[in-house]
Formats: structure tokens, C-alpha cells, sequence
């Protein structure tokens, strides 16, 4: 659940004091799209996504003279004045969903990740996070069914879930409780479980056996 | 009613005239499982028992698979992992890789068996004895990797049947057709990057199936991107749902494909009797993918085709099941000269 594991460390920088055509030079080439800026010793001052370097470039609809003359201009222009800043950063031990939350909130492709000296040690994207969850829930990966067990409110019904699965020798990596178990949704509560075996069947046998009520969605007969 | 409904089935039984090889092996029900397990030998022995004493039985080509060829079986899967699971069963072990996959000392024998039906089939139809073969085997074979058992498969017969196919009589292009509820997870896997096989999948979705493979953005790689089409179909999916793919996403990519050789993986188990699925198929389904297996054989692959039992877990249903399916498969031609159905 901590993002070190996913993200992304030595990750190219760029400096303030850079040129913007030292910095497009520097990326050309290169399949990234977000760049932490950092000062020399190694501090997070800011962050350029290759959108922002686009930005200020000259457009190539201009007259070849006013595009030569403004590019030439670019490099005299350093990377610190369009780099965006304070930038927005990740503790070295935040969790994937402290980056899920903001990435949601402040809708950007990649955050630097710093340690407690304000030092970068790595980057995290939205893909690494999508990736880590995507493993998290075994999205993919052959071998896994899901069922679904009816929240009868009656307490300890994890525990109860996890105790037949166990007992009917029953794999199970993952128990996702939706619905009303804090109050905040009046809708039918219910719980997932991700268990590891083809066997359908005898997993519903155990749950039933231990009181439990799994949900199947097969249509009733014409 | 029912009257009606007595003679529709003379009717389509009547018009069911040509031969099938149905290809079994006693020996495969010696592959062990217990307590419960769904993958039993009564599976096998009711739906060889319904074709022999049915209204088919009188189309019958009886045949049993030969002894599996070495090379053959080394298409789909690593000698070490062969050797492995040999190993497995005769000392004795009670399961292979996974809980799942329940093996008895004879279940190496009887997998090495299921998997020979298909290429000895293949041979059969290819020497002109008849234009379709159904392989009433187990255990089954759409989930198991190339060094892997998963699902309560072994050697994944599919993947060895087409491989043959291409290889013994250059039939280059192969459609795999999977109406299995489960996804063949083990089929796409080892023809993803391959151009020349096409793997089309209509199963319950992903999110809530085993074995968890099979999402529609699953769509081949390399060479093979656009060589597989999965359709999830989400639980509680009924004949229309499947109908309307069919029409609509897999026959129009068969019909781009032409394949020369056609391998069905025919799995039973979306019935709505059958617990192994949140599926709602009725029997009737299965002859309506009878039928379109047996259209595209006729206009692409001189009217041939290799049908592998897969799953299918209710005794009844399965039966009933592979008795349509049959029926579409083989009495598809009367209908395309207009004759009633």
C-alpha cells in the first residue's frame, strides 16, 4: 500500500537555472512527460510537464524569421519561470491512496516524491498508481473468481466470511465490504471476496454452510 | 404445446442425416476427482450415453483417440512441466499446481488421452470418414497454460488440436471458438501474438468470473493484436445477449478471418441450471452455435470442424446441451437450402 514500491526513483530532473532549449535537448528523446526540478542539492523547487515546455515554444505557424528570433530568445529564458511551484509533493511514506486523493483533487499526471529534507527521491504517475491497484486487486492475473455475500448486519461478518472460507480450504486474498457498514450509504450492504479457486460451487456451499448468504445473479428460469 | 414442441424435435432430428465422429476413451474417467468435486467422470459418461441411446446415435462415428504423440502434446506446453505433472500423479499427490486440479495416478494417462482426440479427429476429418468430430473427453483443457494447470485443466487440448491442425495439413488459419462461461485463459495466452489463429470468447465477465482473464480490451499482441476477441458478458446474461454478439461482433470477425480449420472450445456450463456461472442460457442457445459453427465451416473450411468438450457441470443440462448443439451443427446445410428448422 506505500507508493515507494511503485514509483519511479532517479528520475530525470531538470534544473532552475536551465535553458528552455537545454531542457527540450535534455528531454528529446525521452518518453516522459513530467519533470521535477530541483536545485543542486538535490531539493524540490518545482515541476514541468513537456506541456509546459510545448507552451513556450514558438508556434510553428509563424514566419520562419519570427520563429528563429523567438527560439534564439528561449535561450535566455530558464527553466524556473514557467516551472510550476511550491510544487505539489509526496512523503517518501505516503500510501497509494494519499497519491490517488491527489492526483484526484489537483488533476495532474505525476507527483514528485521527497523525503523529509525536501529532497526528491522519486516520482510516482497516475499509471504506477493505476498499476499498483490493478495488482492490489488481482485485476488481470489468471486464477480468481469474485463472489458476493449479502450483508445480513449481523456482526463480525468478515471474520465470519473469512473463517468459512479458510475452513472449506478456500483461498482468499481480498474482502472489500461495501454499502452501509458505516452509515454513510443507505444501499444493501454486501461484501466481495476474492478467492483463488475455479470451484464456485463449493465455495458457496461453505458459505451457506456457515449461515452466509453468497448473491448469484443467474436469471431465474423463463 | 408440448406437442408442438414433439414435433420440432422429430423434425430437426429427422433432418440430421450426416455423420459425426464422437471421440471418447473409457480410460479418461479413470482421471480421479472426489468430495464434491464438479469435474466428474459422470460428466462424460451421460453425454456419450445421450449420443449412443439419443436420436443421434444413428449418426455415430465411434472412434478413440490414439496414443498421444510426443511432439503433439510439446506444441502447447514444456517438457518440464509435462514431466512434472507425470511425476505428480504417480506418486500419489491429490492435486497439481492448485487445490483445483484434483489428479489420481491415472490422470496424467487420461490427460495425455483427452489431448490426442483432437489431432486424431483432425486426422479422421481430414481423410473424408465425416465433416464434424466432437471429443466427449475430460479432463478439460481451455485454462491450462503452457506450464500451468489451472481450472481442472491439464494439456490444453485446443491449443494442441489447432497447432496439429496447422502443422499435420497446413491448415494456416484456425478460428477457436470458446463458449465456455469461463474464459480459456490458456487459449489466448498462447495464440495472442499468433496472426494466424483466431480466438473469439463469449464468457461471464472478468470482474466476477473465473478465471479473471478475458476483459474486451484484451485484443491480441504483437503480430496477433486484433487476432483475439473477448466478449465479457456481464452475470445474469441470458440467449439474446449472446444472439446479438454473436451477429454482431463474431461473425462479421470470422467472416474477415476466413479461417481453413475450425476449433470449438464448447463449454456448457452458462446454462441456467449450471451453478458454476451467474449465465442464464437456455438449451436452445447451443443449437443456435451448432448452427453458426456450422455455417462458417461450410463457407470457409470445406465443412469442417473439431468440437472439445470443456465445461459444463449440471448432468441434465450438459446433456441436453451438447444433444443441441449437435443438432445445429449438423443440420445447418438443410437450413441453408431453406428447410424448415
Amino acid at each position: 500500500m506505500y507508493l515507494a514500491a511503485s514509483m519511479t526513483t532517479d528520475p530525470l530532473c531538470l534544473h532552475p537555472e536551465m535553458s528552455l532549449l537545454q531542457a527540450r535537448d535534455l528531454i528529446s528523446g525521452k518518453n516522459f512527460r513530467h519533470f521535477p526540478v530541483t536545485d543542486s542539492a538535490g531539493r524540490l523547487v518545482g515541476m514541468v510537464s513537456d506541456r509546459d515546455l510545448r507552451s513556450a515554444f514558438p508556434s510553428t505557424a509563424l514566419s520562419p524569421t519570427v520563429r528563429q528570433d523567438q527560439l534564439e530568445r528561449l535561450g535566455q529564458v530558464r527553466i524556473d519561470t514557467i516551472m510550476s511551484r511550491p510544487a505539489i509533493a509526496l512523503p517518501r511514506d505516503a500510501t497509494l491512496d494519499d497519491a490517488l486523493l491527489l492526483f484526484d483533487r489537483h488533476c495532474v499526471g505525476a507527483l514528485p516524491v521527497v523525503d523529509h529534507d525536501e529532497r526528491l527521491v522519486g516520482i510516482i504517475t497516475v499509471r504506477d498508481v493505476l498499476g499498483a491497484y490493478r495488482k492490489l486487486f488481482g485485476i488481470g492475473g489468471a486464477g480468481s473468481s469474485l463472489v458476493e455475500v449479502l450483508d445480513d448486519g449481523r456482526p463480525g461478518l468478515l471474520s465470519r466470511i473469512a473463517a468459512a472460507l479458510e475452513g472449506g480450504g478456500i483461498a482468499c486474498t481480498r474482502l472489500v465490504r461495501t454499502g452501509g457498514a458505516d452509515g454513510a450509504d443507505s444501499a444493501p450492504g454486501a461484501v466481495y471476496a476474492r478467492v483463488q479457486t475455479y470451484n464456485i460451487h463449493a465455495v458457496h456451499e461453505a458459505l451457506r454452510a456457515a449461515g452466509l448468504e453468497p448473491i448469484q445473479r443467474k436469471p431465474e428460469r423463463p | 404445446m408440448d406437442s408442438l414442441r414433439a414435433r420440432c424435435y422429430l423434425r430437426t432430428v429427422r433432418m440430421t442425416t450426416r455423420k459425426f465422429i464422437l471421440m471418447s476413451d473409457e480410460r479418461t474417467l479413470d482421471h480421479a476427482t472426489w468430495g464434491g468435486h464438479p469435474e466428474t467422470r459422470e460428466r462424460v459418461t451421460a453425454v456419450c450415453e445421450r449420443l449412443r441411446s439419443g436420436p443421434l446415435s444413428s449418426s455415430l462415428i465411434e472412434q478413440r483417440p490414439r496414443a498421444a504423440e510426443w511432439d503433439t502434446i510439446l506444441a502447447a506446453h514444456d517438457e518440464d512441466y509435462l514431466l512434472r505433472f507425470e511425476e505428480a500423479a504417480l506418486c500419489g499427490r491429490e492435486w497439481f499446481d492448485h487445490r483445483d486440479n484434483q489428479i489420481g495416478e491415472a490422470s496424467y494417462d487420461a490427460a495425455l488421452l483427452s489431448a490426442a482426440a483432437g489431432p486424431t479427429a483432425i486426422d479422421l476429418l481430414e481423410a473424408g470418414r465425416a465433416s464434424s468430430a466432437f471429443c466427449a473427453v475430460r479432463p478439460p483443457g481451455h485454462h491450462a497454460e503452457r506450464s500451468r494447470a489451472l481450472g481442472f485443466c491439464f494439456l490444453n487440448n485446443a491449443v494442441i488440436a489447432a497447432r496439429h491442425w496447422q502443422k499435420a495439413h497446413g491448415r494456416r488459419r484456425v478460428l477457436v471458438f470458446d463458449f465456455d462461461a469461463h474464459h480459456g485463459n490458456g487459449i489466448q495466452r498462447a495464440f495472442e501474438a499468433d496472426p494466424d489463429v483466431l480466438y473469439v470468447s463469449l464468457h461471464e465477465h472478468p470482474t466476477f468470473s473465473f478465471p479473471g482473464t478475458g476483459y474486451a480490451e484484451e485484443t491480441g499482441t504483437g503480430p496477433g493484436t486484433g487476432a483475439t476477441l473477448n466478449i465479457p458478458l456481464l452475470p445474469g446474461a441470458r440467449d439474446a445477449a449472446v444472439l446479438e454478439a454473436l451477429a454482431e461482433r463474431v461473425d462479421p470477425a470470422v467472416r474477415a478471418f476466413r479461417p481453413e480449420a475450425i476449433v470449438v472450445a464448447a463449454g456448457f456450463d452458462g446454462h441456467l441450471l449450471d451453478d458454476m456461472s451467474g449465465l442464464g442460457y437456455t438449451t436452445e442457445l447451443f443449437r443456435h452455435l451448432g448452427r453458426a459453427v456450422s455455417l462458417w465451416a461450410a463457407e470457409f473450411a470445406t465443412g469442417r470442424s473439431l468440437t472439445l468438450l470443456e465445461g459444463g457441470y449440471h448432468l441434465g443440462s450438459l446433456c441436453d446441451g451438447v444433444e443441441q448443439y449437435l443438432f445445429g451443427l449438423l443440420g445447418a446445410d438443410d437450413e441453408r437450402r431453406g428447410k424448415p428448422t
